[in-house]
C-alpha cells in the first residue's frame, strides 16, 4: 500500500510536470519547427489566452467553454499579426526576433493599460482526492490527458492531412514545395495561427493555477525554451514529448527527494547535458534510428 | 502545332545583375525539346525562370497560349508544369511516398495522385514508400523527382539535368521513360542536358544557350551530331 501510494504519486508528479512543459511549449515548437521563427511572444499569447478565458469565466461563461474560445481569439490574433507584420520578416531570423520581441512588449504593457496590474484568477475546476499519504488534483490528471489528446491531434495533424503535409515540405524546402504548387503564404498564415491558437490554449489552462497579471506569460518562457531546444527540429512533435518527458523525469525525483529548487537546478543541468551529447536534439536522434530501421527493412 | 510553352526575350537574373538577356525558347505540344550549353551560361536560370521561382525582368511566358508573366511559381504549377530542379529538390525529411504526394498539387484540373502510374515506370519506388527521401541514393532521387512531377500527368515536364550525378546504367532507363512519357503520354518536356547521349534520346530538337543568349537551334540531324554538339557543351 505504501509503496503503492508512492510509486503513483511520483507517477503523477512526473505527468503533471511534462504535461506543464509540454503545454508551455507546444505553440511555440510549432512555430519554430515549422517555419524557423522564434516567437519571443509566446509568453504574451499564453497570457492572452489566460485572460481571455479568466474574462469569460467571471463573464458566466463554464470554464470549459472558454478553453476553445482563448484557442479560437488567439488564434485569429496570431493570423492578423502573421498577415500584418511578421510575414515580413521570413528568411530573417534575427529580424522576426525583434518583431516578435516587440509584439510581446505592445501586449504586455497593453494589457496593464487596459487591465490593470492584476485580475482575480478563476479558482482551480475540479476537487482533489487522496490515496495513501497522497492527494491528487483532478484538474491535473484532466490537464495530463489533454496532453497526451493534444499530441495524437497534433500526430494526425501533421501527418494525416494536406495542410501537414505541405507544412512539412515547406519547412524543408520552401522554393520548392512552392514550385510544386503549395500556397507557401496560405500554409504559413495556418501554422502562425495554429502555434498562437496553441500558446492560447495553454494559457487558458494553466490560467486557473497561476496569477493572472500582464505579464505572466514571461515564467512560461524559459521552460518553453528549455523544452524546445532540447527536443530539437528534426521532428517537433516527437521531439517535444520526448523532450517534456525526459525533463519531467529528471526534475521530478530530483524535486520530491530534495525540494523544488534542486528539481529545477537539475532540470537545467540536464538540458545542458542533453545539448552537449546530442546538439541536434532527441527527435534526430529518433530519427537516425528510424532511418536504419527503415533501410534495413524492419519497418 | 499549338505551343505550350513560349518564352520571349526574357531577361532574368540576380541582385548581382541579368543572367538571361531575351533568351526566347518555345516548345510546342507534344515535342520534347533540349537546351545545351557550357556550365554556368544560365540553363538553370532560364528554367527557374520557367517555373517561376525568378521574376523576368524584361519579356513574356505563356503557357498553352495564356500570358502567365505575373503568375507566381505555384500558380504556374497548379496550371500543369512538373518541375525537376537540378540537385532534384526531394523533400529530405518526407517518406517516398510523401514526397510522390507533394506532386498532386501539380494540375490542380486533374487532382488525382496516379502512384500506379509511377510504379509503372519506376516500380523501385513502390518497396521505398515509407523510408525518407534523403536515404535515397541519387539515381533514386532523380527517378523519385520525376515521378513526383509526373503523378498528375502535367502538360509539361522541365527537367534541368536529370542525369547529374546518376549512373550510366541508370541514366539509359531513364532516357527510356522520359522518351516513352513524350511519345505515348505526349507530355511535352523541356530539358537541361549536358549528357549528349541522354539529351539525343529525349530530345527531338535543341536550343544551344551562351552567356545568357540563345546561339543556335538545332534540328534532328544536328543533334546526331555529335562533333557539332561537343562544340556547343564541351568546356
Ligand atoms: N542565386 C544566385 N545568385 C547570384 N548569381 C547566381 C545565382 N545562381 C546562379 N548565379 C550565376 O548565374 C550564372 C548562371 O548560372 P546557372 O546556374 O543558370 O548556370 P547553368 O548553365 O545552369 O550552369 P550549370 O551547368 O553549372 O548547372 C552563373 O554565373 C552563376 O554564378
Ligand atoms: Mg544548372
Amino acid at each position: 500500500m505504501e509503496t503503492q501510494s508512492l510509486v503513483l504519486s511520483l507517477l503523477y508528479q512526473l505527468g503533471t510536470s511534462a504535461a506543464f512543459f509540454f503545454l508551455a511549449a507546444v505553440g511555440l515548437i510549432i512555430i519554430l519547427g515549422m517555419m524557423n521563427i522564434i516567437n519571443l511572444a509566446h509568453g504574451e499569447l499564453m497570457m492572452m489566452g489566460a485572460y481571455t478565458a479568466t474574462i469569460a469565466t467571471h463573464a458566466g461563461v463554464p470554464f470549459a467553454l472558454t478553453v476553445p474560445l482563448a484557442f479560437l481569439v488567439v488564434a485569429a490574433f496570431g493570423a492578423v499579426l502573421e498577415r500584418l507584420i511578421v510575414r515580413r520578416f521570413y528568411g530573417r531570423q534575427l529580424g522576426a526576433l525583434v518583431v516578435t520581441w516587440g509584439i510581446s512588449l505592445v501586449m504586455g504593457q497593453g494589457t496593464l493599460l487596459f487591465f490593470g496590474p492584476f485580475m482575480p484568477s478563476i479558482k482551480i475546476p475540479g476537487g482533489s482526492f487522496s490515496y495513501g499519504d497522497f492527494s491528487f488534483s483532478e484538474y491535473w490528471l484532466v490537464l495530463i490527458a489533454i496532453s497526451v489528446a493534444l499530441i495524437a491531434l497534433l500526430w494526425w495533424l501533421y501527418n494525416r492531412t494536406t495542410y501537414g503535409l505541405q507544412a512539412r515540405a515547406a519547412m524543408q524546402d520552401a522554393t520548392m514545395a512552392k514550385s510544386l504548387g503549395v500556397r507557401t503564404g496560405r500554409v504559413y498564415t495556418l501554422t502562425f495561427s495554429l502555434g498562437a491558437g496553441l500558446a492560447g490554449l495553454s494559457g487558458a489552462l494553466i490560467a486557473p493555477t497561476a496569477t493572472i497579471a500582464p505579464f505572466m506569460g514571461q515564467q512560461f518562457v524559459a521552460p518553453a525554451f528549455i523544452t524546445v531546444v532540447v527536443g530539437g527540429a528534426a521532428n517537433v512533435i516527437a521531439g517535444a514529448v520526448g523532450s517534456a518527458t525526459l525533463l519531467a523525469a529528471v526534475k521530478t525525483p530530483v524535486g520530491m527527494a530534495f525540494g523544488a529548487f534542486y528539481g529545477t537546478v537539475a532540470l537545467l543541468f540536464a538540458a545542458l547535458v542533453i545539448i552537449r551529447i546530442m546538439p541536434d536534439g532527441i527527435s534526430a536522434r529518433l530519427q537516425r534510428w528510424f532511418d536504419r530501421r527503415s533501410r534495413s527493412g524492419l519497418l | 502545332m499549338t505551343s505550350v510553352l513560349s518564352i520571349q526575350g526574357a531577361v532574368a537574373g540576380y541582385a548581382t545583375g541579368n543572367v538571361l538577356h531575351g533568351v526566347g525558347v518555345e516548345v510546342a505540344e507534344g515535342e520534347a525539346v533540349a537546351v545545351v550549353g557550357r556550365n554556368g551560361v544560365g540553363k538553370t536560370t532560364l528554367m527557374r525562370t520557367a517555373i517561376g521561382q525568378l521574376p523576368l525582368r524584361a519579356g513574356s511566358i505563356a503557357f498553352k497560349g495564356t500570358d502567365i508573366t505575373a503568375e507566381p511559381a505555384d500558380r504556374r504549377a497548379r496550371r500543369g508544369i512538373g518541375y525537376v530542379p537540378q540537385g532534384r529538390g526531394i523533400f529530405p525529411h518526407l517518406t517516398v511516398r510523401e514526397n510522390l504526394l507533394m506532386g498532386g498539387f501539380i494540375n490542380e484540373a486533374r487532382r488525382n495522385p496516379d502512384f500506379e502510374l509511377v510504379f509503372g515506370y519506376f516500380p523501385f519506388l513502390r518497396e521505398r514508400l515509407g523510408q525518407r527521401g534523403a536515404t535515397l541514393s541519387g539515381g533514386q532521387q532523380a527517378m523519385l523527382a520525376i515521378g513526383r512531377a509526373l503523378i498528375n500527368e502535367p502538360a509539361l515536364l522541365l527537367l534541368d539535368e536529370p542525369s547529374d550525378g546518376v549512373q550510366p546504367s541508370i541514366i539509359e532507363e531513364i532516357g527510356e521513360i522520359l522518351s516513352d512519357l513524350n511519345r505515348t503520354r505526349g507530355i511535352s518536356v523541356l530539358l537541361v542536358e549536358q549528357n549528349i547521349g541522354f539529351m539525343q534520346r529525349v530530345a527531338g530538337r535543341a536550343y544551344t544557350l551562351d552567356k545568357g543568349r540563345v546561339t543556335s537551334e538545332l534540328g534532328p540531324e544536328e543533334i546526331a551530331d555529335e562533333r557539332l554538339l561537343a562544340e556547343h557543351i564541351a568546356v
